[in-house]
């Protein structure tokens, strides 16, 4: 098994601007926080070795720019990605609300074979805020995970480091589960005969 | 894009410029009224066509695309180059002689501030070519007259041992502060928008300051002047953006030079001509192309990758120069992990055992080495996806893989592609080809078209393991599939690639080099070859890991030179088939991409290795028998004794063959056979054969650096005499170190090193000599007819 060896991660990070994708990501590989809000202008990339079940993958995590005006990396950008993280912000009923179109627009831009079984993982991100200010309650969000075909949900907080290991394990974990082997399938031989000898080599 | 290179650029497939001088020296081809190479096979097929061209000194008669014209006098300009001894130069800044009002001043002043026996030289080569410039060209040629020009001059000081690398650099072509500066307008060299606009600044009086810091080691002194394209209007941007881009190359070359090298005078005609001799602001180009990939980039944050810090080195190196003033990543040494480039040949094989390590593995980019490398190599998946790294770990440096990709579906989003960024020193050279892109990252000063074919090599060699059709079809069923599982265990030889690239003139001539034996012997061993025939055997190869001795084809196909560098590069790049009979897939794309063939590989002698390529993947016992066969063949036959008794006699032919592969790496020949004194090297190649051949490296090219500087003058001269917008047929180069000439003409090219000291006429003389030299001795040094299995 020639994948056993090495396996290398695409992940992909989308939700509204402000939510927290990078904070989470960042957290994630580097262990750190920063309250000052940044945007991000068109993606971020960080690579992150994990362990899942004995095997060592490489995560790609590709950190995208949620407003729209950095926007601007085209189609093939979310191209072979292995799993998509939507993010929103509990505190923010509009970044909920806007998960089904990051859904949609990205099934549409990335077409994965199988799109109804492609690994989604949705993580509702600052839960280290008070209660009085959550808008979006943990049993709506999960009712909208349940709808799109039972999509692992995480609560996470990205400064106080809560859930962001586990949302990410299970990420790579889903990821990993759609590799299948690709069939590899040994090509015709090249047939050699004088009528056909156009076909191969140039004739220059 | 390999083999046809030399014919789409070689001969003189642009028009020449109008007005010629009378050329003293010219080159008369035979076939000289049709410059254009026709289509002649760029493969080892048998051809008759030989060169027969001349140089012929005095002849009146023009060059079809002639290039170089130097009066005697001009040679002058290389022995002021490397004659001035360092301490000349303390003490050589300003001499500002304010002699002239016209365009031309900007060149001549630059040299001001060179020693005292450069200047006049200078200036009275400019003043020839302006002379000729106006007795020759309409006069509106000469008006605005601001061609695309580059005399460009350094020299470096002599006896500082280190100095070359951590030496401080001034640099004496520095606009800076210069007062007298103007803009005609400013644009940034991009892909042809239209308006011609150049940068062009008059004499930089200014420079007075620039030769006098004691800690001058180099003076560069460059002359821009920009090509005139007849209606008095200057260079297209495009045109510029590459002009721009060669500059950076230049300077890069030189920046990077280990030793002390002086920097060569590169007189071509085309530019004395129209050399009216305006000043390129090297600086603002530089930044311009900074900003360009700012731009482009902003859109981007790199923060995370580091891609960053690369464009800030570079960015930080080029002010650097502008300035003239200490590079501190120069003396940080961070530069100075240099020499894994350009063939560091010392522990090539130690990987080969045991399973693959990487040699720079667990470098990344948080690394400073993994930085400093001159030339990165990467290869992705259309997804982002690594797949190899010249450099560390492709998948902890996986994050830049993803700004490659990201960068890429920018511009594809747009329908457009991306091919080139110019970063300061750095190159950015994109392949796409999907479902895989690569990307070269280069400071070794070579140009892009150059980088590109490489990526190309390296693209056959991918295509080789696994076929085009297969790697579509697998892309096709899931675009995320990580390829490193299929390529791994081959990473050995695109490693083994990266390095060959350097060193083997054969990659940047497309072309393969035979090894030298004499005619008989070739084809008596073509013979047993042939003879030892079967039906499924498709070519019958006998080579050592460098060069080719003889190839039986079928009639109906012939080999291209690429895919015979794949079959070098699996026998430079693994020593396990020394030792065993091997059997291995192999797709040769250029023969066909969508299958494999089966190479039968083994070694019957010391660096003989016999080569057996069969569509049949069931045929390895017949290509065992045949190998077998041919092994007897060539042992039950008595080798014919050498013609010039050279070597021993009573020899069968295998062990002659042997000998002669152990007789040498390279050519197997000395330059000294050739019995020209002053010829130090050469490159020859048959355009028709498309084969190349020269000399094995003596003295002076016996060491590891002298060796790399040499390659790096070749490189240097072909990429100046291909170059697109204005190819070259003749190319005289006058080098601190050596005089070069290059000689492209419709049956060869020619590049010959010769002593720094040496006349031009006299190094025309020799060349005429050397090409005697090579047409006397063609059939040992070259397969001249490529047999086939059907006359046998």
């Amino acid at each position: 098994m020639a994948s056993r060896k090495k396996v290398l991660l695409k992940v992909i990070i989308l939700g509204e601007s402000g939510v927290g994708k990078t904070s989470l990501m960042n957290q994630y590989v580097n262990k750190k926080f920063s309250n000052q809000y940044k945007a991000t202008i068109g993606a971020d990339f960080l690579t992150k070795e994990v362990m899942v079940d004995d095997r060592l993958v490489t995560m790609q995590i590709w950190d995208t720019a949620g407003q729209e005006r950095f926007q601007s990396l085209g189609v093939a950008f979310y191209r072979g990605a292995d799993c998509c993280v939507l993010v929103y912000d509990v505190n923010n009923a509009k970044s909920f609300e806007t998960l089904d179109s990051w859904r949609d627009e990205f099934l549409i831009q990335a077409s994965p074979r199988g799109p109804e079984n492609f690994p989604f993982v949705v993580i509702g991100n600052k839960i280290d805020m008070e209660e009085s200010k959550r808008m979006i309650s943990q049993k709506r969000a999960m009712a909208w995970c349940q709808s799109k075909g039972n999509i692992p949900y995480f609560e996470t907080s990205a400064k106080e480091a809560i859930n962001v290991e586990q949302a990410f394990q299970t990420i790579a974990k889903n990821a990993l589960q759609q590799e299948v082997e690709v069939e590899i399938d040994f090509p015709d031989p090249i047939k050699i005969d004088s009528d056909t000898s156009k076909d191969f080599g140039c004739a220059c | 894009m390999f083999s046809k290179k030399p014919a789409d650029n070689g001969a003189g497939t642009t028009p020449p410029p109008s007005s010629m001088l009378s050329p003293r020296l010219s080159a008369s081809a035979s076939s000289g009224s049709s410059p254009v190479q026709s289509a002649t096979s760029p493969r080892l097929m048998p051809t008759k066509s030989k060169p027969t061209t001349a140089l012929n000194l005095d002849q009146q008669n023009a060059l079809p695309t002639s290039e170089v014209l130097l009066g005697d006098d001009d040679i002058s300009i290389s022995s002021a180059m490397h004659i001035p001894p360092a301490s000349q130069f303390g003490t050589s800044s300003g001499t500002n002689s304010s002699s002239n009002s016209s365009n031309l001043n900007s060149a001549s002043s630059s040299a001001h501030s060179a020693p005292a026996t450069l200047s006049p030289s200078l200036s009275s080569l400019k003043k020839k070519a302006l002379f000729h410039h106006h007795q020759h060209q309409h006069p509106q040629h000469s008006l605005v007259a601001s061609a695309a020009a580059l005399l460009e001059s350094e020299v470096s000081k002599f006896g500082s041992e280190s100095g070359g690398e951590d030496a401080d650099v001034t640099d004496l072509d520095s606009e800076a502060g210069d007062p007298h500066q103007f803009q005609s307008s400013s644009s940034r060299g991009g892909s042809g928008s239209g308006t011609p606009i150049i940068t062009v600044r008059t004499l930089p009086s200014a420079l007075e300051d620039g030769g006098g810091g004691s800690h001058d080691h180099r003076l560069r002194q460059r002359t821009g002047a920009r090509r005139n394209n007849g209606n008095g209007h200057l260079a297209t941007t495009a045109e510029e953006g590459e002009q721009r881009g060669d500059e950076e190359a230049d300077e890069e070359d030189q920046h990077d030079d280990g030793e002390s090298e002086e920097r060569s005078s590169i007189v071509d005609e085309n530019e004395l001509l129209e050399a009216s001799a305006t000043r390129v602001s090297k600086e603002s180009s530089e930044k311009d192309v900074a900003e360009t990939l700012n731009k482009d980039l902003s859109n981007l944050n790199l923060q995370q990758g580091k891609l960053k810090m690369l464009q800030r080195q570079s960015l930080q190196a080029s002010s650097n120069n502008d300035r003239g003033s200490p590079s501190p990543m120069r003396k940080k040494g961070l530069y100075a992990n240099l020499d894994d480039d350009d063939g560091d040949d010392s522990d090539d094989n130690s990987n080969n055992h045991g399973g693959y390590k990487k040699r720079y593995g667990n470098e990344d980019h948080t690394t400073d080495q993994w930085i400093s490398h001159r030339k990165h190599f990467f290869i992705l998946s259309s997804a982002g996806k690594p797949i190899y790294a010249r450099y560390g770990d492709e998948s902890r440096i996986s994050s830049y893989m993803g700004v490659i990709q990201a960068i890429i579906s920018f511009f594809a989003d747009n329908d457009d592609s991306i091919r080139c960024i110019n970063a300061g020193v750095h190159k950015f050279v994109f392949l796409l080809k999907p479902p895989l892109y690569l990307l070269c990252v280069s400071r070794s000063g070579e140009s892009e078209a150059q980088l590109r074919d490489q990526l190309g090599y390296l693209y056959a060699q991918i295509i080789s393991v696994l076929t085009h059709a297969q790697m579509t079809k697998i892309f096709e069923q899931r675009n995320n599939f990580d390829l490193r599982g299929l390529i791994s265990g081959t990473e050995i030889f695109l490693d083994s690639l990266g390095k060959n690239m350097n060193t083997d003139p054969g990659f940047i001539l497309s072309a393969i080099q035979c090894l030298t034996v004499p005619r008989e012997l070739r084809d008596k061993i073509g013979a047993v070859l042939g003879r030892a025939k079967c039906k499924p055997l498709l070519y019958a190869i006998l080579l050592t890991p460098t060069q080719l001795i003889t190839l039986i084809r079928p009639r109906t196909h012939s080999m291209h030179p690429s895919d015979l560098h794949l079959i070098f590069n699996l026998l430079s790049g693994s020593n396990t088939f020394e030792s065993s009979e091997s059997w291995t897939p192999i797709c040769l794309p250029k023969f066909n991409n969508k299958s494999f063939l089966h190479a039968y590989i083994c070694y019957i002698a010391k660096r003989v290795c016999m080569v057996l390529i069969s569509p049949d993947k069931d045929s390895f016992f017949e290509m065992s028998r045949v190998k077998q066969k041919v092994v007897e063949g060539l042992e039950a036959t008595p080798a014919p004794s050498a013609a010039n008794g050279s070597s021993p006699s009573g020899m069968n032919m295998l062990q002659m063959v042997e000998h002669y592969a152990s007789a040498g790496t390279s050519g197997g020949f000395s330059v000294g056979d050739t019995g020209i004194p002053g010829l130090r090297h050469f490159l020859y190649k048959s355009k028709a054969n498309v084969q190349f051949t020269m000399p094995e490296l003596h003295d002076p090219y016996a060491t590891k650096g002298a060796r790399r500087r040499l390659f790096r003058q070749y490189r240097h001269m072909h990429e100046r005499m291909h170059r697109k917008t204005r190819p070259l047929k003749l190319l005289f180069h006058v080098g601190g170190q050596e005089t070069m000439l290059g000689w492209i003409t419709t049956g060869f090219e020619l590049y010959a090193a010769f002593g720094p000291l040496v006349s031009k006429s006299a190094v025309v003389r020799m060349c005429n000599r050397l090409l005697k030299w090579i047409r006397k001795n063609e059939d040992r040094l070259m397969i001249l007819s490529s047999p086939s299995f059907e006359r046998y």
